[in-house]
């Protein structure tokens, strides 16, 4: 009796759980109590319901998570072909517009559609006394050098003086 | 002691049980047909495992993982003022897996009729083996769209870049062309292939039956790095200006074709470049309309520059000290060099007594003979190469011909005096055109160039180097120059390339293009001719040069319609007064108050 097991039951005390009870002093020393065994069969069971529970819930919530994966896989691969679709549809207006900027067709609108025709002559405006001076030191800065020809000043500053281009 | 004896009666039992008999004989059976089938299945699946593992492997892979080639975009090619000459963009082509092709006749006659292509040979394809066969490549959209409805089995899609050049025609020799796989293959998208083409990228990816990518699977992206874009300095639409008044003056003259370039001298830059052909004329047709030459001919081809070559004979001479602007030499209108090396001018005259000016302003062959023999051989042949002549020019163009200039050391004693006049040597239209700008430039060489700046994938601009630059003849020699060029349009052969409101310097040259039998004659006795224009305006301040060259404006009934004076020099005012207009370039102010009607427009 004094490691806590009865006589008789080997088996048993190696088996179950055996709690210490503490002996309160002066009182005699309680009986030890063996939880019956359909105590332990709920408790396994209901361990086990929780365990299932918690292993579907984790089961369903992976499936969830793969399924929001999915989605999202399948949203982007629909962007990206938007993205192509609008860069191929960018670069085919920009190929029209170039188009339809183009010299020859501006030339085929105007003469063909507008009724416009060429000027017979073009007349140029050359500026005179003062405005001549003026011009020639905006156009050149200082007496032409042939060592270092200028690029020369923007339109802007000789507009006054040369009238208005086309 | 109990457990002995249950052994032995368990081992008494089980021999009693394990008798044959007919169900244990089943029993028997059943166990070993299960044990060898079991076995099957293991040695299966090891060898599986095992000795089909890589081919397995590469079929699943195959199935599931999606290699794809990302084609990286050509970059553009803009003019100047970032108006597009060439582009990309994305087309659909067609391809077939013959092998997942059922009807083969069907499917083909079907592709045929869509694509207006032969249809045998869109069935041979399909009958291929292969597992790959194009049907059709970068395909217009509405056919792409037309195909795609018709869901035909083992016929599938693919987008590829095809270049354009939404100008059409438009510089079409300087642009060049590529090949149906976007590499460049002559022009601007040769010369600049590496810079235009960029670095493919790649995908690769695990998808599912329906072609989606398998979510957390295998995504390997490696992005394409498209090409940079190319800015010219070509002017789109003094291009287009330029090729329109080439197309129609080549028709006017009946010529064989024409060339025109046009430049900035203090920049190098190369505004315009426009190549002419008329196209050979069929038996009992109209004479066809000249076209637009895929060919940049003003960089490829040579001819003989004529008199256009005295400009450098004059400046080598005044540079020299060989002669001076007072030199006065009695010029006759023949000479004799050598036995077979007879020169005359074009025009009879008495014995004159002329100065360098007289003669550079009456384009005198004599006169330039004289004056060259002042010269030694090597001087003069030293300004023809620093003038550009003899060697490419920096551009590096595909095919670009650098010209003929025979090693002074293989000069004949007719060399002095072929070679001064522009006969014996073969220049490039754009090589004579720059020797013109040492002169405008106030003698310094600047080399051509028709890159303006690349445009970098993120949108960076970099500027192209400066061109190289290099003292040819003193700045005084080329004032002097200068002064005798702007007389050859007041005074002389040029007065055809005047430009009202404008001071023009320039040079006639007409010269006798040689023939395939070595002479100047063909088996006809006849000559052709090569009558070319090269000047400069405004004199005072040079800010555009051109060169126009006329290949074989036939002599009408016997005049002088060959003439560059005739034939190149109106077209060089025509092209300059647009050239000017286009660059909004103002007169240089020299005189009185004028408004002064020009033709054309």
């Amino acid at each position: 009796m004094s490691d806590g097991t009865r006589a008789g039951w080997p088996e048993r005390a190696a088996l179950a759980t055996v709690i210490p009870l503490r002996v309160p002093e002066g009182d005699e020393r309680p009986a030890l109590k063996v939880v019956p065994a359909r105590v332990r069969r709920r408790r396994t069971a209901a361990v086990t319901v929780l365990a299932i529970v918690v292993m579907f819930v984790v089961m369903f919530g992976l499936a969830a998570f793969q399924t929001m994966i999915a989605q999202g896989q399948a949203q982007l691969d629909h962007l990206n072909g938007q993205v192509d679709a609008a860069q191929e549809s960018y670069a085919k207006l920009r190929l029209e517009a170039a188009r339809l900027e183009s010299p020859a067709r501006i030339v085929s609108v105007a003469e063909q559609r507008l009724g416009l025709v060429p000027p017979p002559s073009v007349h140029y405006l050359a500026p005179s006394g003062d405005d001549a001076v003026a011009v020639r030191q905006a156009t050149t800065g200082a007496p032409a050098s042939r060592a270092a020809p200028t690029s020369g000043p923007s339109w802007p500053s000789l507009k006054p003086y040369v009238g208005t281009p086309r | 002691m109990a457990g002995p004896d249950r052994r032995r009666t368990t081992a008494r039992t089980s021999a009693r049980r394990w008798r044959p008999g007919r169900s244990n004989l089943r029993l028997l059976g059943l166990g070993v047909t299960t044990l060898l089938m079991l076995s099957a299945i293991v040695v299966k699946v090891g060898l599986l495992q095992t000795v089909d593992r890589p081919a397995l492997q590469a079929v699943g892979e195959q199935q599931r993982i999606d290699k794809v080639r990302l084609t990286a975009g050509r970059g553009v090619v803009f003019d100047r003022n970032l108006h597009e000459l060439a582009m990309s963009v994305p087309q659909t082509s067609v391809w077939a897996d013959p092998r997942l092709v059922k009807d083969k006749e069907a499917t083909g006659t079907a592709l045929a009729d869509v694509l207006g292509r032969d249809r045998a040979a869109i069935v041979a394809s399909l009958s291929s083996n292969a597992e790959f066969a194009w049907i059709a490549r970068q395909v217009d959209d509405d056919v792409a769209t037309q195909l795609k409805a018709m869901k035909m089995d083992g016929v599938f899609f693919l987008t590829e870049p095809k270049r354009f050049w939404p100008a059409d025609d438009l510089a079409r020799g300087v642009l060049g062309q590529t090949d149906v796989d976007g590499r460049g293959i002559s022009g601007i998208e040769a010369a600049f292939d590496g810079r235009l083409t960029g670095t493919t990228g790649s995908l690769i990816r695990e998808r599912d039956g329906q072609g989606n990518s398998i979510p957390g699977g295998l995504h390997q992206l490696r992005p394409a790095e498209p090409g940079s874009d190319l800015v010219l300095s070509v002017d789109r639409n003094l291009q287009y200006a330029v090729e329109q008044m080439l197309i129609d003056h080549v028709a006017n003259l009946h010529a064989k074709g024409g060339m025109v370039v046009v430049t900035r001298p203090d920049t190098g830059e190369i505004l315009a470049i426009a190549n002419v052909v008329t196209p050979p004329a069929s038996a009992g047709a109209p004479a066809p309309k000249p076209v637009v030459s895929s060919a940049n001919m003003a960089l490829v081809d040579v001819f003989e520059p004529g008199s256009v070559n005295k400009i450098i004979t004059a400046a080598a001479a005044l540079d020299t000290g060989a002669v001076d602007p007072t030199t006065v030499l009695p010029v006759p209108d023949k000479l004799s060099l050598a036995k077979d090396a007879q020169y005359s001018d074009a025009d009879p005259h008495a014995l004159a007594h002329w100065n360098l000016s007289d003669i550079v302003t009456q384009s005198s062959n004599i006169g330039t003979i004289l004056v060259a023999s002042r010269m030694q051989r090597t001087q003069l042949d030293q300004y023809l190469r620093a003038f550009g002549l003899g060697s490419r020019t920096a551009l590096n163009f595909p095919n670009e011909s650098g010209g003929i200039l025979p090693a002074v050391s293989t000069w004949t004693k007719s060399s002095m005096g072929s070679i001064p006049i522009g006969q014996g040597v073969a220049v490039t239209a754009l090589q004579m055109l720059e020797a013109t700008n040492v002169i405008a430039d106030g003698g310094t060489y600047v080399a051509p160039t028709l890159l303006e700046a690349t445009i970098n994938p993120d949108g960076t601009r970099v500027a192209a180097p400066a061109p190289e630059r290099h003292p040819v003849v003193s700045s005084r020699t080329a004032a002097l120059v200068s002064q005798m060029l702007e007389r050859v349009v007041t005074d002389g052969t040029g007065k055809n390339a005047a430009i009202a409101g404008y001071s023009v310097a320039g040079k006639t040259g007409t010269a006798r293009k040689p023939q395939a039998n070595g002479t100047y004659q063909d088996a006809a006795g006849n000559y052709h001719y090569v009558s070319s224009f090269a000047g400069y305006a405004p004199a005072e301040a040079p800010r555009i040069s051109a060169i126009v060259v006329i290949d074989e404006p036939p002599p009408t009934g016997g005049s002088e319609a060959y003439f560059a004076g005739q034939v190149a020099a109106p077209l060089f005012s025509k092209v300059v007064t647009e050239a000017l207009r286009e660059l909004q370039i103002p007169p240089y102010p020299t005189g009185p108050a004028a408004s002064t009607p020009t033709p054309g427009g």
